[in-house]
């Protein structure tokens, strides 16, 4: 195979292999291949790239690591798909379109923003797999496998479910792509919106998912936030996606990723935002949510994105916790409310009530809340009342409301954390800052 | 100095549910051994074996048997092979401890002195 001719190295002479290479080429590849094939042989695109993968974990320990790894690994995927349109007997066109797309990766060779043709097939991939009609559980686990080169075990890993759920997720999803006749391609323009729409909501989940739990105990679900970001950034890379909403949504999760190196102490434990050293915040993140924020500014909509943005903005902006603009914050948080009328977002802007308006105002707000019932189960209305509760010196109320709040599930440094919160209003301490 | 070749057999049809960062990082690791066999200079070469073919023969009385192979019996297969040279078999042991290809299912290492029969060895 020509492939394997490639000049060989042994030892450090040539760089290391960039972080994540194969994962990204995975997805690349599967996306380009899949366009080839047809969007109903996805599962053959994955197979023939994980053999191609393969073929480098067989070769590469003896013959050394290639200097161009990408157009190496596309060229064996070049291979084996011709194997698979001849055993199929596919059209010459096809034959033709499986050369471009080899000639289109490979003359790219390692050189960064691989974009173009390969950034549309990846992006197609991405709408495809954020179909609408899927369920955003299955939007997520095959966004995970198909495009960002997750195995079943690591999306296991990362979602907190059962491997034999995602791969079951998986078949599912695929098939019910097939039956749809779901196709490769950009969707066209009157039907943009909504499938973009699909799109940015696996982006934020995904987010989600790592953002919540990255606390260093679980290393895929940390890596999830970049995920996200970078996926959101692809959706960036074509003018007709590239929307003042899809900038809001990066606006936002850089913003709160920046926060990422403050959010634990030297042991780990999580700080909440009045507590984080703030010139830990990542500034190129920052830099960056502000350059995002700026640009989703164009055009008319204002989408919830732009109002989280907008809120996050504003811490991002303070430069000391005391110096934070509430005011403003609560007014997004009252749009963002006539927006989408959700309870977890009255729960966070409890807060800002109650940093503007006082305690009483903001505890009345979470019996309201409370009454309501639709949060019942979520530890953060509870560990908020009692944090509310404790603020106002009313420490038995308080104790009840963290026992509440401890009955709840959630993930273990939260608990820790909130049963540290518990002992040190039991032993009668003053009570942090809201 | 004495050499030995390495004979690394592993279980290839385990491989299909690696996954690509699982891939990168056996990779890596390789890379990893070999760099720092080469800097210590034991290693002298590495060379994979084709997938496809082989034959084995055999005199059956005569007569020259030839079959493919070495295929059927087991699911082991010769992924390829390292020359390197080592005081001893004790010293070539302690530098395949953290040869990779352990960690594969079904995964070893054959370490085998190559014997110069009283001969100087190529390049000394």
């Amino acid at each position: 195979m020509a492939a394997s001719e490639q000049p060989r190295t042994r030892g450090a002479s040539v760089a290391p292999l960039v972080d994540h290479l194969f994962r990204r080429q995975y997805g690349r590849m599967v996306a380009g291949l899949a366009r080839v094939f047809g969007s109903d042989l996805l599962d053959l695109a994955e197979d023939v790239v994980q053999e191609a993968l393969v073929r480098a974990l067989r070769v590469w320990p003896f013959e050394g690591v290639p200097r161009e790894p990408e157009a190496w690994l596309v060229q064996v995927a070049r291979n084996l798909a011709l194997d698979v349109l001849r055993r199929r007997s596919m059209t010459e066109r096809k034959l033709r379109e499986l050369e471009g797309w080899a000639d289109s990766l490979s003359s790219h060779g390692t050189s960064a923003p691989v974009l173009a043709e390969v950034g549309d097939d990846t992006l197609a991939m991405m709408f495809m797999c954020c179909h609408p009609s899927l369920s955003p559980e299955a939007r997520v686990a095959l966004t995970l496998k198909t495009l960002a080169g997750f195995g079943v075990a690591e999306i296991a890993r990362a979602l907190l479910a059962k491997e034999a759920t995602v791969a079951q997720r998986l078949t599912r999803a695929k098939a019910h792509l097939q039956r749809e006749g779901a196709t490769l391609a950009l969707p066209a323009a009157d039907r943009l919106p909504r499938r973009l729409d699909s799109v940015l909501e696996v982006v934020y989940l995904l987010f989600n998912e790592g953002y919540s739990a990255a606390q260093g105990e679980n290393l895929v679900r940390a890596e999830l936030v970049h995920e996200a970001i970078r996926l959101g950034r692809l959706v960036l890379s074509t003018p007709q996606t590239a929307l003042p909403k899809v900038h809001a949504l990066l606006a936002l999760l850089s913003f709160l990723a920046a926060r990422l190196p403050a959010r634990t102490d030297a042991v780990g434990e999580p700080l909440t935002l009045p507590q984080q050293d703030r010139s830990l915040w990542d500034r190129q993140l920052l830099a960056s949510g502000f350059e995002h924020f700026a640009r989703s500014m164009a055009g008319d909509e204002i989408s919830a994105f732009h109002l989280e943005a907008a809120i996050a903005s504003c811490h991002a902006a303070a430069p000391t916790y005391e110096a934070t603009d509430w005011p403003t914050i609560r007014h997004r948080y009252d749009q963002l409310l006539d927006l989408i009328d959700s309870p977890v977002v009255r729960l966070n802007r409890a807060v800002a009530i109650a940093k503007v308006e006082g305690l009483v105002a903001a505890l009345a707000e979470l019996d309201d809340l409370r009454a309501h019932g639709t949060l019942a189960g979520y530890y953060l209305l509870p560990a908020t009342h009692a944090q509310f509760l404790w603020s106002a010196g009313r420490r038995d109320e308080a104790r009840a409301a963290f026992a509440a709040a401890l009955a709840c599930p959630c993930s273990i440094p939260e608990r820790e954390f909130l049963r540290r919160r518990a002992q040190a209003c039991e032993r009668g301490e003053p009570a942090p800052r809201i | 100095m004495t050499h030995y070749m390495l004979i690394l057999r592993s279980e290839p049809s385990t491989y299909a549910t690696i996954s690509p960062e699982e891939i990168q990082g056996l990779i890596q690791k390789f890379e990893a051994w070999s760099s720092k066999m080469a800097a210590r200079g034991h290693i002298r070469d590495g060379k994979k074996l084709a997938d496809e073919g082989g034959r084995v023969l055999h005199n059956q009385g005569g007569r020259l048997v030839v079959k493919d192979g070495p295929f059927g019996e087991t699911k082991e297969v010769v992924g390829g092979v390292y020359f390197i040279t080592a005081d001893s078999y004790d010293h070539a042991v302690e530098l395949c401890r953290d040869q990779p290809n352990l960690e594969f299912p079904g995964g070893s290492i054959e370490i085998r002195e190559l014997d110069w029969m009283g001969q100087e060895p190529p390049d000394g």
